[in-house]
């Protein structure tokens, strides 16, 4: 084979191999999603995807030539017709965007929204004149998903509106707003002057540098945005000079919408929080009321000198301990009762202080000693008792341990060290007898444990 | 009385302008087995380098006096109703869109053979291209400047009509050899149709 013709079948090799790429690459555009078209200068479409055909029940082949014109009503095509010549007058601009509903027709039987892209196309050899891509994206899914997420932040108790570049409410988009500002004239107002500016002389100053700040941020960076965010006013008492009696905490919230690098847009979400905050307060007070009453309470209940309860818890809680004895929900209930030894001629001798120290330090230890269950009480002057859930044997080690320990303690009184002893009298509870008869039975038994030489328990036999 | 080199130019134009046109009449009316087939001017005002069909297939003859690149514009559903009963099928409907596009790519083919044929009687020889289809859109990047120098260029248009199928035709003409071309000048265009078949459909 010649030269020459080993050079045409590689020729050949490489123009079928392109015939094949670019068939590949027509196939692509062909299948393209949504509308695409090429339109000469009369507005003839030149090329289009399969799915334009199929849009409006035409043959791919039989839409070249088509008018594009057609396929809109008058009113639609006028309006893109313009932005063709809009495009078309304005050399330097390259790309024109909008949306523009294709209206109820034999083809199309609802309206359907279509985002259209129209951009200026390379002439070519100049006979079809200027050439133009069309774009058209079937946006109706999406008009349908915002209607629902619309309808959804409609319905919600939130106060939601975007602010654009210039601090001017684009859109609202929560009937709810209206009751939370009381007005529903929100349109092209500027967003300060709607929320802000009814309170301004309310805010702190703090809070006006927030508002100034946040006017400033619109169409700045993102990082500029972020820096202030912190600044922005969150909480604030909204009153309007409507209803100037009549205000509502509302907590609010910026969300930027950026454009290249830039905040274009502001979601601004604002919910009333004045039931919650008014909550808060009130379960504030009730918490101070509480802790007051559980004072007044404990101080009711509780000897302010040993920390034993006093003859008032007594008389109800050891009534308890008593009558479920009587009850049998326990087996045996027990009385100690103690007095300090010498204790008048104690106070005679040091003062009353050094006493009221002495019944503090043994109101201490009757305290360690005493259990879970047990009812340690002051019963008066330098009386002290501790009530049991147990027999005459268990009250006999407490009350052994009590003393033991009282025995141990050393009071310092000037130079000199002091300590003090103290009897007991047990006696068991038998049922049906109230707590006087009880304490009377443990008296007896102190009496005698002071009589046989004090320091000494002595248990009812 | 001796010609201008101009008029001889516009004779040479006028020549192959019509050489071309009848040699791709005279193909398609053999392998549509159609001879209502005929030249006619296109229905509307349309120019070279228009978007014509919505498919073309095009070829390139070349030598050392000339370069013709030739292009059929179509679309497919008139292809079918001239090209099925050379597939041997029934009805348009039977034929692939494929065997539609093989069949313009080979009337492409055959035309210029029988171009090559014509200009090689005549002491003129030409090489022929691979025949090749592409989506007619691509027309709009074809170059159909005429011009003079450094040789002389033109582009034509026309189109064959019968009944309601009709097919647009392009040609661009480069004369590298205006000198030797004047041979062609000799050439008699014959009235009737070829019968013989110097070049049968490949792909049947």
């Amino acid at each position: 084979m010649s030269n020459i013709n080993q050079d045409i079948q590689a020729s050949h090799k490489i123009l079928a191999m392109q015939e094949e790429a670019n068939e590949h690459s027509d196939r692509i555009v062909d299948m393209l999603p949504g509308i695409f078209v090429v339109l000469n200068e009369k507005h003839e479409v030149l090329r289009s995807n399969v799915a334009f055909a199929n849009m409006f029940n035409l043959k791919h082949e039989k839409v070249l030539r088509l008018k594009f014109s057609s396929i809109f009503k008058k009113e639609a095509w006028d309006i893109f017709s313009r932005q063709l010549r809009y495009l078309a007058d304005d050399p330097v601009r390259d790309i024109v965007k909008f949306e523009l509903s294709f209206d109820e027709s034999e083809s199309m039987p609802v309206e359907h929204p279509f985002y259209w892209q129209l951009s200026r196309m390379n002439r070519g050899n100049g006979a079809e004149g200027d050439l133009y891509t069309i774009v058209g994206e079937d946006i109706t899914l999406l008009r349908e998903s915002e209607t629902k997420l619309l309808n959804v932040f409609a319905s919600i108790p939130l106060g939601i509106l975007t602010v654009n570049e210039d601090g001017i409410i684009e859109d609202t988009y929560s009937n709810y707003l209206g009751y939370l500002l009381d007005s529903n004239d929100f349109k092209d107002r500027s967003f300060k002057e709607v929320l802000f500016d009814p309170i301004f002389q309310d805010l702190s100053n703090e809070e006006k540098t927030g508002v100034e700040n946040l006017v400033a941020c619109l169409n700045q960076s993102d990082t500029f945005f972020q820096s202030k965010l912190d600044t922005f006013p969150k909480v604030v008492f909204f009153s309007s000079q409507m209803k100037e009696n009549q205000g509502k905490f509302l907590q609010i919230s910026y969300k930027p919408v950026s454009y290249e690098g830039l905040v274009k847009r502001l979601l601004v979400i604002i919910e009333d929080r004045t039931s919650i905050i008014k909550a808060e307060e009130d379960k504030k007070k009730a918490n101070l009321l509480e802790k007051q009453s559980r004072a007044v309470y404990e101080s009711a209940i509780r000897d302010p000198l040993t920390g034993l309860y006093t003859r008032l818890y007594m008389q109800d809680e050891v009534k308890r301990l008593l009558d479920a004895h009587d009850n049998n929900d326990f087996k045996d209930a027990s009385l100690i009762m103690f007095d300090v030894d010498h204790f008048k001629k104690f106070n005679d001798t040091y003062g009353h202080d050094v006493g009221d120290q002495v019944l503090a330090q043994i109101g201490a230890v009757v305290l360690k000693q005493s259990r879970e269950n047990d009812i340690p009480v002051r019963f008066g002057g330098e009386e002290l008792m501790i009530f049991l859930k147990s027999n005459c044997q268990t009250a006999l080690l407490v009350a052994e341990r009590v003393r033991c320990e009282v025995e141990k303690l050393e009071l310092k009184v000037g130079d000199k060290i002091v300590r003090v002893t103290i009897s007991g009298g047990i006696a068991a509870h038998s049922k049906g007898e109230d707590i006087a008869q009880l304490i009377k039975k443990s008296d007896l038994k102190l009496y005698r444990a002071k009589d046989e030489g004090r320091n000494r328990i002595v248990v009812e036999s | 009385m001796e010609l201008g080199k101009e008029d001889k130019i516009d004779l040479i134009k006028d020549k192959i302008i019509s050489i071309t046109r009848h040699s791709i009449e005279d193909r398609v009316r053999l392998h549509s087995h159609n001879t209502a087939f005929n030249l006619c001017k296109p229905d509307r005002d349309l120019k070279p380098g228009q978007v014509l069909g919505h498919w073309m297939s095009l070829i390139l003859v070349s030598g050392e006096s000339l370069r013709m690149t030739i292009k059929l514009h179509y679309n497919l559903y008139d292809v079918k109703t001239i090209a099925y009963s050379a597939y041997g099928k029934e009805a348009a409907d039977q034929l692939s869109d494929k065997q539609a596009i093989d069949f313009m790519k080979e009337l492409c083919n055959l035309s210029a053979g029988q171009l090559v044929k014509i200009f090689e009687e005549n002491n003129l020889p030409l090489g022929m291209s691979l025949p090749l289809c592409a989506r007619g859109f691509n027309e709009i990047f074809s170059d159909y400047t005429s011009a003079v120098k450094p040789f002389v260029k033109f582009g034509d248009l026309w189109s064959i009509k019968c009944e309601d199928s009709v097919f647009m035709m392009t040609s661009v003409v480069e004369i590298l050899d205006t000198f030797a071309l004047r041979n062609i000048l000799k050439y008699e265009i014959p009235l009737a149709t070829a019968e013989s078949d110097d070049g049968e459909m490949d792909f049947l």
